[in-house]
């Protein structure tokens, strides 16, 4: 099977590959796996708490091309948008933009499961600083 | 004989969808129906019987291949009964070891790629190490699949109602995708650690 020209850029030049502080109260990280092949992702978000917006998106995928392009793909898509915006982001855009075969669907969906996860993450750690600040006020 | 579209692999081989299977027992399923559908049966039949035939005698191979291994089985009748292997989240300490191991993989490819011996051992020894409790766990989720087994027959032998059958299957799914995490990077890992140059 050969890769699509678009595909190929971003596993030969992949955007925004690292980690951000996983502790960090405004970091969001999402971990998921596709049993199938054993690949796994890590994708995470540095939010503004003001402004909600995503202002860092990094990724580290051991995986397939598609699955490498997937989320190279998303981190780009990710900067510069709301959390809400983030949630919005459809496993399909990211086969349309990469024109992945069907066989390589499930590549993009583990990049849509990560930015899920990510942002569920980082909104559980919100709620847990708000109810801790919440306590502070009360005590 | 049923006709070859709606037969799984199963009821084809005359069986019910009990997950112990006595493997001599199939083979011997697996020679007679072989000798009943060989082509030269058929020389003189029509040509649709002929192609009956073979495509019987296709099933026939996959069927026999996909029930002589007992995970493929089990894959198998989890399929059968609706279930999708990728539907099931792994837990995320699963998730995070699967990732760190990679990470550790990763490290031994760069080691090698830089002709750094000191590295190059010590990343082997981890992954060593790894790859050893990565055994140990793998034969205990057999273990605990090899349990589901005899409960899944029990269920069967006894007319237990859906949702205790259902029970059965999606503890048996859950095992198999983290059998499957598992077996892949096993594979990795043995690759790495294997190959000397
Ligand atoms: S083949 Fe596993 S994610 Fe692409």
């Amino acid at each position: 099977m050969s890769y699509s020209d678009k595909v190929l850029e971003h596993y030969n030049n992949p955007r925004n590959v690292g980690s951000l502080d996983k502790k960090a109260p405004n970091v969001g990280t999402g971990l998921v796996g596709a049993p199938e092949c054993g690949d796994v992702m890590k994708l995470q978000i540095q939010v503004n708490p003001e402004t909600n917006v995503i202002e860092d998106a990094r990724f580290k995928t051991f995986g397939c091309g598609s699955a490498i392009a997937s989320s190279s793909l998303a981190t780009e898509w990710l900067k510069g948008r709301s959390v809400d915006e983030a949630l919005e982001i459809k496993n399909t855009e990211i086969v349309k933009e990469l024109n992945l075969p069907p066989v390589k669907i499930h590549c993009s969906v583990l990049a849509e499961d990560a930015i899920k996860a990510a942002v569920r993450d980082y909104q559980q750690k919100q709620s847990e600083t708000e109810q801790t600040e919440e306590a502070a006020v009360n005590a | 004989m049923q006709p070859v579209a709606d037969a799984d692999y199963f009821s084809f081989l005359g069986l019910s969808r009990r997950l112990k299977i006595d493997n001599a027992e199939l083979e011997k399923t697996f020679y007679s129906l072989s000798r009943r559908l060989h082509p030269d049966y058929f020389m003189n039949a029509s040509e649709q019987e002929r192609q009956s035939s073979i495509d019987r005698s296709s099933l026939l191979n996959d069927a026999y291949r996909a029930l002589r291994n007992p995970v493929k089985r089990a894959q198998y009748l989890l399929s059968l009964e609706g279930y999708k292997e990728a539907e099931k989240k792994a837990p995320s300490e699963l998730l995070e070891e699967v990732f760190e191991l990679n990470m550790q993989i990763e490290e031994m490819r760069m080691a090698k790629k830089m002709g750094d011996t000191d590295e190059m051992a010590e990343a082997r020894a981890e992954l060593e190490d790894a790859l050893a409790s990565l055994d140990k766990k793998l034969n205990e989720i057999d273990s605990r699949l090899f349990a589901l087994f005899d409960q899944w027959d029990e269920s069967l032998d006894n007319g237990a109602g859906a949702e205790e059958r259902k029970t059965v299957l999606d503890r048996m799914s859950e095992l198999l995708s983290h059998r499957s995490y598992i077996r892949n990077l096993v594979r990795d890992i043995r690759e790495e650690v294997s190959d000397v140059r």
